[in-house]
C-alpha cells in the first residue's frame, strides 16, 4: 500500500540546513497498524506528513497505492488525500467556527457527497462515537476526549483506506486515550490501514508493527505478535 | 458548499467582530460614495439626451476671430437659422431662439390678474426640434402664428388651475416697455430634469423681432445674440455641411466670424472653448468625481486586503485542516472570494440605505434632483460595482491564503515571505497618497474661493439690492427713480442693463472705432447700458473726467470707458476723444477704475458705458447699512403703492456668491469625499495598528521587562506607520500640485499654491493617523509585561 525508497526531507533556512528524514525505506501493507516511535525531533511527524501527502519529500521515491507520488502537484495530492486518507491529530484540529456535526460533515463537502448521504453518514458516525447529543456544540464546548472522538469521526467519514494519526492520545487522559485507541484498533480490524505516531509504548501495542526512528533514520522495526484490542 | 461558506463567514464575523466591522463599514462608505457619485455622473451624462433626433441635432456655434484670440459663443445673428435652412437643403429644421435668462421673470397678465413667468422666444419649428411633450397643440402649429403662446403644464395650473379648455385664452406680457397680447396655442408637459432648456412660456420669434425693433436694437448680420439649433436630414455628410456652415457668414457679416455645428447634447459637458473648438468643460468634473468614486472603493478594498493578509495567522489552522481533509486550492479561493463578495453585497445593501437617507442633502449640494430608482441601469451598476468590489477586495487574499501548504499548520508557524507585508505597506502608502491629495485639493479649492471672496470687485457690492424693471417702473422709469431716492434709507438708485454679475448679460461688440485705431485690429469691447447715478450707486471710482449727470444736459452721445478700454485703445488723453460705434459718434467724458463685470474666471474686459435708459432691465438701489429691515419694509410699501405689485429683490453680494456656485459645489463635494477617504484610510490603519500591537505583544513584554518606557513603546509601534504616511504625503505633493495648478488655470485671477498648503495637508494626515495608531499603541504599551508574555 505504501512504499518509500531513500526518502529524504531537508529543511533549509538562510544559514542552517536540517535533515529531518534521511533515506527512509518503509513498506506498509494494506491492513497493517503501524506505530512510529522515537524521541522528539527524530522526524516522526515529518514522515507522517509526507506519507499523508501534506508535505513533499526533498528527494527519494514514495509509492502510494502503487503510484509514485513524490512529484505530484498540490492538486493531485489533494485529490488522492481526500478519497484515501483520514487524519487524526494530537491537538484534534477541529475547526472552531464549525459545530460538531459540521466538522464531521466537512470532508464530504470536498468529495461532493450528496446532501442526503452526508446527513446519513454524519449521524451514523456521531451515534457510533456517542456524540450525537453534542452535535450542535462547538469544539471549545467539548472535553478533549469528546473532541478527539469528533476528530476520529471526521477522519473516517469518507471511508478512507488509511488513517494517519499523530499522537492521537497525546492530549487525553488515560481513559479517553484508551477509548480512542480501541476505536482505532476496531477500525483496523475492519480493514483500515493505520499509521500512528506515538511516544507511548502502551499505545504502540495496539498495532502490529513498531517502526523506530532516530535522527531521521529507521533504526528498528519490530512486529508485535499479539497486540492489544 | 455555498451554505457552508455562508455559515463560516457568519461565524467568523461573530468571532472577529472588529475586523468584520471595519471591512463592512469601509466597504459600505466606499460603495455609498460611489453610488452617490454614479447618480450625479449619470444625471450629468444624460443631460440633454432626450430629444428624438438628438443624433442629428446641432447647436450653431460662432467663432469670433479677434486680434489676440478666438471667442466662441452661441450667439448668432437673428436670421441665421431661417437663412441656413433656406440655403442648405441638408437641414430639416432650424430654429432661432432667445433664451429666457435674457429677461429673467417677466410680467404677464391674464384676465387682469398679474403674474410672473419666464419666457423664451422661438421660431415655429421649436417643438419639432426639441421633442418636449405637448399636451395641447401640435409641433407644427403651436408657434405658427405671431400671436401664439405655448405655456407649461404647471404655469397653466398656476394661472388657470387647470390645463383643460384654455386654448385660445389671451395672455398679455410686458418686457421693459414692450407689450404684447398672445393667445394660448399649446400646453407643454413640464420640462424634465435632464434638459438645459428652461422656460415657462414660449412665444413666437416674430414677437422678439418686434421687441427688438421697439428697443432700437438693429437686426442685421453684425448683431449677434440669439441662438440657433438645427436638425439635419438623415444621411447628411456632416463634413461637407460643416464646410458650408463655416463659410455662411462670409458674404453677410463684416465681423471676422465663422459658424460651426456642435452636437446639441455635447454642449452641456463640453462647453469650454479655446481657439474655436471645444476643449472640455463640466466633463472634467465628471471624470474627477468618477475617479474619486473609484479611489474610495479601492481604498475600502485595500483595507479588506490588508486586514485579510495581516491576520492570515488566524486562518492557518482552518486552511491547514481544510486542505488536509481534501479541500483543493480552487475550493478555498472560491470560499474566500465568495466571503468577500458576500461582505460587499451586505455593504452594498447598507450603502443603498445610506444613499437613500442622504440623497436629499446630496441633491441640495449638487442642485440636482437626484432620485434612487431601481432602473435596469442602476441595478446593473449596483450589481456590477458590488461584484467588482468583492472581487478586487477578495482576490489577493484568496490567492495568498489558499497558497499555504497544509504542512504550515503542523509546523505551527507561518513562513512569511515578506512580500505580502511589502504589498500591505505599499497599499497603505497608496491610501494616504490619495487621501492627502484630496486634502490638498480641498484646501486649494477653499483657498481659491476665499481669495475670490476677499477680492475687491472694483465697486462696493454690500448694501445693494436690485430688482427687475417691470410694469409701471418700466413705463415711468424717471418718476420711479426720483420717488425711490426719496425713500428713507435709500442712498442712491440707478438702472442698468444687468445686475453686473452675470457674464451673459453684458453684450460685446467689435464695431467700435477710435482715433488711431489700426483698421485691421479687431478688438472685442463690452458695453453696458446705464442710467444716471450708476457710478454713485455702485461706488465705482473715476480716474479721470466725470460720470453721467443731468446737469450737463443730454448725455445720449457721451461715453464712459474703463481703464482697460483706454489701455486697449491706446488712448493717452481719453477725455474728449470721439468714439465711433456702428457709425454713431460718442464723446468720452470719464474713465472709471477697472471693475469686474464677470466672475473671476475672466479677465476684466475693455468696456464702455452709455446712457440708454430704455435698454436697462434692472433697478439697483444702494441702501444704508443701518436699520436695513426698516428700509426694506419701507421700500416694499413704496413699491406696492407705485406698481401695485410685491417687490421681489435680491442682494447683489449674495448674487455674486452664486457666480461661483459650480466651484462651491465641487469644493463642498470634495470636502465630504476627502473626509470619507481619510476615514476609510484611518479605518484600515486602525485595523493594522491593532494587528501590529497584537503581533508584537511578546516583543513589547520583553522590551518592557528590559526597561523600555511606555512612550518608547508607543514610539516603536508608531514609527513604521508614520513612515508610511510620510511616504504617502511625499507622493501626494507632486500629484496634487499638478492637479491643483491645472484647476486654478481656469481662473483668470487665482490664489497661489504655497508650501503651507502642503504642510497643513500633511500635518492633518499625520495627526489623524497618529490619533488612530496612538490609541492602539498606548493600549499595547500600557499592558503589564507579565500579562503580555503570558498571553503570547
Amino acid at each position: 500500500m505504501i512504499r518509500t525508497n531513500k526518502l529524504k526531507k531537508v529543511y533549509r533556512t538562510e544559514e542552517i540546513e536540517t535533515t529531518a528524514l534521511n533515506e527512509v525505506d518503509l513498506h506498509i501493507q494494506s491492513g497493517e497498524f503501524v506505530s512510529i516511535m522515537g524521541p522528539s525531533g527524530c522526524g516522526k511527524s515529518t514522515l507522517l506528513n509526507i506519507l499523508g501527502l501534506i508535505d513533499n519529500p526533498s528527494s527519494g521515491e514514495y509509492y502510494f497505492l502503487d503510484e509514485e507520488v513524490s512529484k505530484y502537484s498540490e492538486r493531485q495530492r489533494s485529490n488522492l488525500r481526500k478519497h484515501n486518507i483520514g487524519f487524526i491529530f494530537q491537538s484534534f484540529n477541529l475547526i472552531d467556527e464549525l459545530s460538531v456535526y459540521e466538522n464531521v460533515e466537512l470532508p464530504m463537502l470536498y468529495t461532493k457527497v450528496p446532501a442526503g448521504e452526508r446527513k446519513k453518514r454524519t449521524e451514523e458516525l456521531l451515534e457510533k462515537m456517542n456524540m450525537m447529543h453534542r452535535k450542535n456544540h462547538f469544539p471549545q464546548q467539548l472535553s478533549g476526549g469528546q473532541q478527539q472522538r469528533v476528530a476520529v469521526a471526521r477522519a473516517i467519514v469518507n471511508n478512507p483506506k488509511i488513517i494517519l494519526a499523530d499522537e492521537p492520545t497525546g492530549n487525553l487522559d488515560s481513559s479517553n486515550g484508551d477509548d480512542v485507541m480501541k476505536t482505532l484498533a476496531q477500525l483496523n480490524q475492519e480493514g483500515t490501514t493505520i499509521i500512528m505516531v506515538t511516544h507511548s509504548a502502551y499505545c504502540s501495542e495496539f498495532g502490529n508493527r513498531v517502526v523506530r526512528l532516530l535522527d531521521g533514520q529507521i533504526v528498528s522495526e519490530n512486529t508485535i505478535a499479539k497486540y492489544r484490542i | 458548499m455555498l451554505k457552508h461558506n455562508l455559515l463560516f463567514l457568519y461565524r467568523s464575523a461573530l468571532k472577529y467582530k472588529g475586523t468584520f466591522a471595519i471591512n463592512l463599514f469601509g466597504l459600505s462608505i466606499g460603495l455609498a460614495s460611489a453610488l452617490l457619485i454614479f447618480l450625479w455622473v449619470n444625471a450629468e451624462l444624460t443631460m440633454d439626451h432626450l430629444h428624438q433626433s438628438e443624433d442629428r441635432m446641432y447647436q450653431v456655434m460662432c467663432n469670433f476671430n479677434y486680434s489676440d484670440n478666438i471667442k466662441t459663443g452661441k450667439g448668432t445673428p437673428d436670421l441665421t437659422a431661417r437663412t441656413l435652412k433656406a440655403e442648405m437643403p441638408e437641414i430639416e429644421y432650424a430654429v432661432e431662439t432667445i433664451p429666457p435668462d435674457w429677461f429673467k421673470k417677466i410680467n404677464i397678465s391674464v384676465a387682469d390678474k398679474n403674474h410672473k413667468a419666464t419666457i423664451k422666444f422661438a421660431e415655429k419649428d421649436y417643438f419639432n426640434v426639441f421633442s418636449f411633450d405637448l399636451i395641447e397643440g401640435t409641433p407644427d402649429q403651436v408657434l405658427a402664428n405671431p400671436d401664439g403662446l405655448v405655456i407649461t403644464e404647471s404655469l397653466a395650473k398656476r394661472l388657470f388651475n387647470t390645463t383643460e379648455n384654455i386654448i385660445g385664452t389671451p395672455v398679455d406680457f410686458q418686457i421693459m416697455e414692450f407689450q404684447a397680447s398672445q393667445k394660448i396655442t399649446g400646453i407643454v408637459r413640464d420640462l424634465p430634469d435632464n434638459t438645459t432648456e428652461q422656460f415657462e412660456m414660449v412665444a413666437p420669434f416674430a414677437q422678439w423681432l418686434k421687441l427688438s425693433e421697439d428697443l432700437d436694437r438693429p437686426v442685421h448680420w453684425d448683431n449677434y445674440g440669439p441662438e440657433a439649433v438645427i436638425i439635419v436630414k438623415e444621411g447628411t455628410n456632416m463634413e461637407h455641411l460643416q464646410k458650408q456652415v463655416a463659410g455662411f457668414l462670409k458674404s453677410k457679416s463684416t465681423a471676422i466670424s465663422s459658424l460651426w455645428l456642435q452636437p446639441y447634447a455635447d454642449q452641456y459637458l463640453h462647453g469650454t472653448y479655446e481657439n474655436g473648438r471645444s476643449v472640455g468643460g463640466r466633463i472634467s468634473y465628471v471624470w474627477l468625481f468618477s475617479l474619486v468614486a473609484l479611489f474610495l472603493i479601492l481604498m475600502a478594498c485595500i483595507n479588506f486586503i490588508n486586514l485579510s493578509t495581516a491576520k492570515a495567522t488566524r486562518k492557518i489552522k482552518e486552511i491547514g485542516i481544510k486542505k488536509t481533509i481534501g479541500a483543493n486550492r480552487k475550493q478555498l479561493i472560491t470560499q474566500y472570494l465568495s466571503e468577500s463578495i458576500i461582505i460587499s453585497t451586505i455593504a452594498a445593501i447598507l450603502a443603498v440605505v445610506i444613499v437613500q437617507s442622504i440623497l436629499p442633502y446630496f441633491s441640495e449640494i449638487t442642485t440636482k434632483t437626484l432620485t434612487l430608482s431601481f432602473s435596469p441601469t442602476f441595478i446593473l451598476v449596483l450589481v456590477g460595482t458590488t461584484l467588482l468590489t468583492g472581487f478586487l477586495a477578495g482576490i489577493y487574499p484568496a490567492l495568498y491564503l489558499s497558497g499555504f501548504t497544509p504542512a504550515i499548520m503542523f509546523k505551527g508557524m507561518l513562513q512569511r515571505s515578506g512580500g505580502e507585508a511589502q504589498v500591505r505597506k505599499g497599499l497603505v502608502i497608496f491610501q494616504f497618497a490619495l487621501s492627502v491629495s484630496l486634502i490638498i485639493g480641498v484646501i486649494v479649492m477653499n483657498q481659491q474661493i476665499r481669495f475670490i471672496q476677499s477680492q475687491k470687485m472694483g465697486y462696493q457690492e454690500e448694501n445693494i439690492i436690485y430688482f427687475n424693471k417691470e410694469g409701471k417702473v418700466a413705463t415711468n422709469p424717471s418718476v420711479f427713480l426720483e420717488e425711490l431716492k426719496k425713500q428713507k434709507g435709500v442712498l442712491s438708485a440707478t438702472m442698468v442693463n444687468s445686475n453686473i454679475t452675470s457674464p451673459s448679460d453684458n453684450s460685446t461688440t467689435s464695431g467700435v472705432k477710435w482715433p488711431g485705431k489700426d483698421p485691421n485690429t479687431r478688438i472685442e469691447i463690452a458695453n453696458t447700458s446705464v442710467n444716471y447715478d450708476f457710478l454713485k450707486t455702485l461706488e465705482i471710482p473715476l480716474v479721470a473726467g466725470r460720470g453721467f449727470s443731468k446737469e450737463f444736459g443730454s448725455e445720449n452721445e457721451k461715453l464712459l470707458l474703463n481703464e482697460e478700454a483706454v489701455k486697449v485703445m491706446g488712448l493717452t488723453d481719453p477725455i474728449g476723444t470721439m468714439i465711433d460705434i456702428w457709425g454713431d459718434n460718442y464723446q468720452v467724458i470719464g474713465v472709471t477704475k477697472d471693475f469686474h463685470f464677470d466672475s473671476f474666471h475672466k479677465k476684466i474686459s475693455p468696456t464702455y458705458m452709455w446712457i440708454k435708459p430704455s435698454h436697462t432691465q434692472e433697478v439697483m438701489v444702494r441702501i444704508s447699512g443701518d436699520q436695513q429691515a426698516a428700509t426694506i419694509a419701507g421700500l416694499q410699501k413704496f413699491y406696492q403703492s407705485f406698481t401695485g405689485q410685491t417687490l421681489e429683490f435680491k442682494y447683489l453680494d449674495e448674487q455674486l456668491a452664486e457666480a461661483y456656485q459650480s466651484e462651491m459645489q465641487v469644493a463642498t463635494l470634495s470636502q465630504y469625499f476627502a473626509g470619507l477617504a481619510v476615514l476609510i484610510a484611518c479605518l484600515g490603519l486602525l485595523g493594522l495598528a491593532a494587528f501590529t500591537a497584537e503581533r508584537r505583544t511578546k516583543e513589547i513584554g520583553i522590551r518592557k521587562t528590559l526597561g523600555a518606557t511606555r512612550s518608547g513603546i508607543v514610539f516603536l509601534l508608531s514609527k513604521d506607520f508614520t513612515k508610511m504616511v510620510l511616504l504617502g504625503i511625499m507622493i501626494a505633493i507632486p500629484l496634487s500640485y499638478y492637479a491643483a495648478s491645472t484647476w486654478l488655470e481656469g481662473f483668470a485671477y487665482h490664489t497661489k499654491i504655497d508650501v503651507p498648503i502642503f504642510l497643513s495637508a500633511g500635518l492633518i494626515a499625520l495627526i489623524i493617523a497618529w490619533s488612530t495608531i496612538g490609541f492602539q499603541a498606548i493600549r499595547a504599551a500600557s499592558v503589564n509585561p507579565i500579562d503580555s508574555l503570558k498571553n503570547s
